[in-house]
């Protein structure tokens, strides 16, 4: 059963599972699973055809508990690991699958190609909704609502009741905290 | 500078004296084009999220069902765009603003860096109409456009890149559903900035490939 992820960041949960997966306890795939199953899900449902995904995950699983104690939280958030462990797995796919038969023929490479490359732009997607999961939920709420129902800052005032000026603070708070996080995981990189 | 003209400038809010006036502080203030910089590409990776990815980012439950089928088309009239324009790679189509598939061609589109551009509503259309576009390396264009009318099975929509009615390159056609929204991933066939405009167009389908001088929102390529 898959849960969404809690609105804090790099919490004492995070912590102590980030301590089991580096011990490889063996409880440590199952909570990795809980907390972030749907995060992963939801990634390679949009990469890879349905059918493939849940096994794609069990492969994904399966490297994050291999490779779990040389994970150092220092370099890359939990998700942000997680989120290119999955990357990896899928483009592995995604190579060896049987083309599509598309029509004209000369199209299937192109797609193809462009599969992969729809990994890579989707994994940051991904990796900028694992830290939006971390904002305070009313500075998530205005980003759903500028940057995904399309409202103006002035309409977001007008649907919450939240003065302008307010909205204005909050959508630049909101943005600088995701700049910060990308920034302090590129940096240790 | 203030968090309200940073977010204004940031989104495309500001009006056009705000944002020279930005411009001039801009210049002045390599700290603030850094940040600002920098924000632009936070915003331009939040444009292109999915449903699904908003879903976990809110804590608004499960994503779509693992089961549930993708939306994904790639039809006629895309493709008929993509001859058209001469595209090297192969242009997204996607209807519903849920769908979020994205194909992309050689290179790719960066999801994070870009330089957001405010799409309006023209006079005699529909007003509640809105897009952003995200332009990014490589001639990359994230378009994300929200509560166009419903296209009938004889219209569709279509974006160009144009500076006048004779100067203008179609860059991709699309419908969308009741929901009006749309998020397309692009590989364009020139720099867009040598346009003076993004465009879109409702056309009707077997009237020519022309512009249908039918504009219901345009955006500034700069």
């Amino acid at each position: 059963m898959n849960v969404p992820l809690r609105r804090s960041s790099a919490s004492s949960e995070e912590r102590k599972l980030t301590r089991d997966l580096q011990r490889q306890h063996p409880q440590a795939i199952e909570r990795v699973s809980a907390r972030y199953g749907s995060l992963l899900r939801g990634y390679l449902n949009e990469v890879l055809d349905s059918g493939w995904v849940e096994d794609v995950l069990q492969l994904t699983l399966l490297e994050v508990w291999r490779r779990g104690p040389s994970y150092d939280p220092a370099r890359a958030s939990l998700s942000t690991w997680l989120l290119m462990i999955a990357r990896s797995r899928a483009i592995d796919h995604l190579r060896r699958r049987v083309p599509e038969p598309y029509d004209p023929e000369t199209m299937t490479e192109v797609i193809d190609r462009a599969s992969q490359d729809q990994a890579e732009i989707l994994v940051e997607q991904w990796r900028m909704a694992a830290l939006i999961a971390t904002l305070p939920k009313d500075e998530a709420k205005i980003l759903k609502m500028r940057f995904y129902d399309g409202y103006s800052q002035s309409e977001i005032a007008t649907r919450t009741g939240i003065p302008l000026g307010t909205v204005k603070m909050r959508m630049v708070k909101a943005l600088d905290r995701l700049r910060e996080s990308i920034e302090r995981e590129d940096t240790a990189r | 500078m203030n968090a309200r003209a940073i977010a204004d400038y940031v989104l495309g809010e500001a009006s056009p004296e705000e944002r020279a006036a930005f411009e001039r502080a801009l210049a002045q203030d390599p700290a603030l084009r850094e940040r600002v910089h920098r924000l632009e590409a936070v915003a331009g990776s939040l444009t292109g999220m999915s449903t699904a990815a908003w879903q976990v980012a809110l804590g608004e439950g499960e994503p779509s069902p693992v089961t549930a089928p993708r939306e994904r088309r790639s039809w006629n009239l895309t493709l008929r765009g993509v001859g058209i324009a001469g595209l090297a790679a192969l242009v997204l189509f996607v209807a519903g603003i849920g769908a979020g598939v994205l194909i992309s061609g050689s290179g790719g589109v960066s999801a994070r860096r870009g330089t957001q551009l405010a799409l309006r509503p023209l006079a005699g259309g529909p007003t509640d109409v809105s897009g952003d576009a995200y332009l990014s390396g490589a001639n990359g264009m994230v378009l994300v456009i929200h509560r166009l009318p419903e296209t009938t099975a004889d219209r569709y929509y279509e974006a160009w890149l144009m500076t006048n009615i004779r100067q203008l390159v179609p860059i991709a056609a699309f419908r969308v559903n009741a929901d009006g929204g749309a998020r397309l991933v692009l590989q364009l066939p020139a720099d867009a900035t040598s346009y003076k405009y993004i465009d879109i167009s409702l056309q009707s389908v077997g009237t020519g490939e022309a512009h249908s001088a039918i504009s219901v929102l345009r955006g500034p390529t700069t």
